[in-house]
């Protein structure tokens, strides 16, 4: 009897460590694979010079010539104002679809989430592609035109910062719209009728009763949407030409083609800081929205 | 020998205890039912004999053999859980079948005792129907004839009838009743129903906040119930605060004398309010005048509340034709002697 | 201010909005699916006439169908190890109560919001470091981790609506925790395991930002050899090639929907 109660509490204890066999191999993945070569990048922003192999000693060179180089400065702002054109723009034209797919009965969703859930999924470097030959020089666009009559020549659409802007704006505009349609579907219909039993007209209730409980998924997509604006560089480099720069774009250079790692570590580190800036704010604004609506509920 | 035997055990869950010091003997083929409010402790205690919840301390027996520390699948139990759990993605027959498996019985028998299991519970035309294909009541006997199959030593019901509705409770729970006393299987139910209770059990344990407020047949728990929790928590009755003199007179406010079996001193009582009923004079013995309240129609009786010179008196009287008396009218009332119990402590 | 008119502006801009989105969102696809038809040597609309010669082209190319064949390797090895890395995670999430779990979610989601340039360049300098940088390994394990988060969340959203009480039940009928797992856990959890699975595949198939970073190492995917193409031609190969990825993207989603429907996704 002693025994076995013996072997059983030692059966009893291993039960309640299994939690960490089940979670050291992701640990352990994104240990090594994230965390590390993350914190090697910071590490590599603070060598001096163009060297990206042998490096040494520590230096703030990298980040003077960031801060000094009027070049990045304006690769800098300009990365900033076009993610916060295309998280606006894709919350603006997004938000209406999102909205509307949440309140869809489920057959007709279906069909119409695919049509969202394509572009999510497919090669990022397919789409660019689809909209090169979209706004090309002989692409459809400029057919049409040339078609009814409304110019003589091909106008030029690729290589311009409205291309660049409308190519980013579809990428990700489905991460707002599942955003969206995920956390309007958990508001109840049942509050708009309120609403609107309440007096209130669609853009009052809108106003005062959707948008604030649909707040928390308009953050995760603003801040997805932003980050992936801002760290692009595919549709920089093949749409924008040499006419957009982005921050995206010159890390890729100078890491893959100039070979300068430093540099492009320290301008990643600026970046981390920028999306982890934003990320902290939308954090903190939704957690605001939250209590908020905890405290009416008292 | 009792079936089920537990041991001053109790669940800690941090400081708050989810069930404390209870001990209960469930006798070979009764029918035992642990009756509360939700929180009470009456699921923890069912799960603690399945072994889904491990007690703090205290020791559970199933048939003599200690279990307190063995998983659930080495315990001899069969449970009809809440929700059913039917498996989605196998039919009737193989759900049945499941427990079968585990036990390593071979095909031939395996089939053998599904088919005694569907005619059991009146099912074998649909054994290859999937749960999701059955009816709430259909997806119940499949439960039950899935933890029968084993043939347990005990049998433990997690509150089988909340899924189902009004009606279809009342014949089910009939019906239930007479199979299990049928296959003489012995029972451990849960509900937080006492008309179900009282009804379906031999014997009822009633919980609150984890610890035992009583345990008798239904008709010891309805009649001379043990605290005011179990008086107030089963049925219906006036609860009376007042004195005993040493002429054995209990009396409370003005007006309310009643005799009762007991030495002075304060004492509370309680009567059924069955044992209250209308009476043309007033002035009769144990006989009061008194003001309607509240009065709601149930059918085949009237249920009101009353007020005797300030206390509250809960009365069920059969008034045909639909003469019961209206709110702040004035009627006379007598209570049975018979009906009033003093309640122990 | 008249309501009325506030209402009736409101459902037509907001249909108008929704008509242009979805055009827009899948118009860049059809059009390369139409374009890769040409019989022309050069891209332009509308084509004149049809054939399959570019599709010929592309699968007669080594150069894509190598990169195919690699990317199509990656994908299935590591969709099959993040599986098994993701639902351990997802497990240890739903089912058990220890410290830093909330920390340990945050973890294995934070990949969604670390720019993938900065993560790129970590792991080209990572992989250098430690001598792998001229192999495949360094593309197989910057999948795993971009792909986890997805797994997680998918197997986590398929734990939390398997009913307990299921395995309980399968317990009290005497099944020890292994054959709980097998006969009543893993069946129930399929639906959402092939979602995880279909949608971490294509995760890594159509990967190109990070697959670029670590293409120097000389292993080259399908959508960074498509990338390289592009930078300087858009030959109609270039559509047919695409085209494949289109397709094979679509059978994925088409999977999907076949097994939970794309509405339970998300």
């Amino acid at each position: 009897m002693q025994n076995r109660s013996l072997v059983r509490f030692k059966a009893r204890d291993k039960r309640s460590t299994v939690w960490v066999w089940l979670i050291t191999p992701s640990v352990g993945l994104l240990l090594l694979f994230m965390i590390v070569p993350l914190a090697g990048v910071i590490r590599t922003s603070f060598y001096p010079g163009v060297r990206s192999f042998g490096a040494e000693g520590f230096s703030l060179e990298q980040y003077l010539e960031v801060a000094l180089d009027p070049f990045y400065q304006i690769v800098l702002v300009e990365t900033i104002v076009y993610g916060l054109v295309v998280s606006v723009g894709s919350l603006l034209v997004g938000f209406p679809v999102g909205y509307s797919l949440a309140r869809l009965p489920a057959n007709k969703r279906r069909s119409r989430l695919i049509l969202v859930i394509l572009p999510l999924t497919l090669s990022l470097v397919v789409i660019v592609f689809g909209w090169i030959v979209i706004l090309g020089r002989s692409g459809i666009v400029n057919q049409l035109l040339i078609g009814i009559g409304a110019v003589d020549s091909p106008v030029r659409l690729l290589y311009t910062k409205g291309a660049v802007l409308l190519v980013l704006l579809q990428q990700f505009l489905p991460f707002m719209i599942l955003s969206v349609m995920s956390v309007c579907s958990k508001i109840d219909p049942v509050l708009e009728h309120a609403s609107a039993n309440l007096r209130a007209n669609r853009f009052t209730t809108f106003r005062r009763v959707v948008i604030p409980l649909a707040m928390p998924g308009i953050m995760t997509g603003f801040t997805l949407v932003f980050i992936l604006t801002v760290s692009a560089f595919i549709t920089p480099r093949l749409v924008g030409g040499g006419s957009v720069q982005m921050l995206g774009s010159i890390i890729y250079e100078q890491v893959v083609t100039g070979l300068n790692w430093p540099l492009g570590a320290a301008l990643s580190v600026v970046m981390l800081a920028v999306t982890s800036l934003v990320v902290g704010v939308a954090n903190t604004l939704a957690a605001k929205t939250l209590t908020g609506h905890r405290s009416i509920a008292k | 020998m009792s079936v089920v035997s537990l041991k001053n055990i109790s669940k800690m869950y941090g400081a708050t205890a989810a069930v404390e010091s209870v001990s209960l003997d469930v006798e070979k083929g009764e029918l035992l039912c642990l009756l509360g409010p939700s929180g009470c402790g009456k699921t923890t205690t069912l799960r603690m004999v399945a072994g889904f919840v491990k007690p703090t301390s205290g020791t559970v027996e199933i048939e003599g053999k200690e279990v307190t520390d063995l998983a659930p699948y080495r315990r001899d139990t069969g449970m009809v859980f809440q929700s059913y759990a039917l498996f989605p993605h196998m039919t009737v027959a193989q759900n049945i079948a499941f427990g079968l498996e585990n036990l390593g019985k071979p095909p031939k028998l395996r089939e053998q005792r599904v088919q005694e299991m569907l005619e059991l519970i009146e099912l074998a035309h649909l054994s290859r129907r999937y749960p999701a294909e059955l009816s709430g009541g259909q997806q119940q006997r499949v439960a039950l004839a899935r933890a029968l199959a084993m043939n347990p030593a005990v049998l433990l019901l997690d509150e089988p009838f909340s899924n189902l509705d009004a009606q279809l409770r009342v014949r089910l729970r009939e019906d239930l009743r007479s199979l299990l006393k049928r296959i003489q299987i012995t029972t451990l139910f849960v509900t937080h129903d006492q008309e179900e209770a009282l009804m379906f059990a031999d014997r009822i344990m009633v919980m609150r906040n984890g610890g035992v407020e009583q345990v008798g047949t239904p008709s010891e728990i309805y009649e001379t119930p043990a605290t005011r929790f179990v008086a107030e928590f089963i049925g219906w009755c006036s609860i009376f605060d007042g004195m005993v003199n040493g002429q054995g007179e209990f009396s409370v406010g003005d007006s309310i004398r009643l005799p009762v079996d007991a030495g002075p001193g304060p004492a509370t009582v309680i009567v059924r309010p069955e044992h209250v009923k209308p009476v043309e004079i007033p002035g009769q013995a144990h006989a009061f005048e008194a003001r309607v309240t509240s009065s709601n129609y149930h059918g085949s009786l009237c249920r009101l509340r009353l007020d005797v010179s300030g206390q509250e008196v809960l009365m069920e009287a059969h008034y045909p034709h639909g003469r019961a008396p209206k709110v702040n009218e004035r009627i006379a009332i007598s209570i049975n002697s018979k009906g009033v119990r003093r309640l122990p402590g | 201010m008249n309501s009325d008119l506030i209402d009736t502006v409101l459902g037509v801009a907001g249909l108008a909005v929704r008509f242009t989105v979805y055009v827009m969102l899948i118009s860049p696809a059809g059009i390369v699916v139409l374009a890769s038809f040409t019989r022309e040597d050069t891209l332009s609309f509308l084509p004149s006439g049809f054939s399959l010669r570019w599709y010929e082209a592309a699968f007669s190319s080594s150069p894509f169908m190598s990169a195919l064949w690699t990317s199509s390797q990656l994908a299935i090895v590591a969709t099959i190890v993040v599986l098994i890395l993701g639902t351990a995670a997802a497990f240890a999430i739903a089912r058990y109560r220890f410290k830093g779990s909330s920390l340990f979610q945050s973890l294995v989601l934070s990949p969604l919001i670390v720019p993938i340039v900065v993560l790129g360049l970590g792991l080209l300098q990572f992989l250098a470091w430690v001598g792998l940088s001229n192999s495949f390994v360094g593309l197989f394990v910057g999948h795993l981790v971009i792909m986890l988060p997805y797994v997680v969340r998918t197997m986590i959203g398929g734990l939390l609506v398997l009913n307990r009480a299921l395995e309980e039940a399968a317990m009290n009928l005497r099944a020890r925790p292994f054959r709980v797992f097998r006969r009543i856990t893993l069946p129930l959890l399929a639906p959402s395991l092939i979602t995880a699975g279909v949608f971490a595949f294509v995760t890594s198939f159509g990967n190109v930002t990070l697959s670029s970073f670590l293409a120097v190492t000389g292993t080259v995917t399908l959508p960074v050899q498509i990338f390289t193409y592009v930078e300087y031609s858009y030959e109609p190969i270039v559509a047919a090639v695409s085209s494949i990825v289109i397709a094979v993207t679509i059978v994925v989603i088409l999977i999907i929907e076949r097994v939970i429907g794309v509405d339970k996704l998300f």
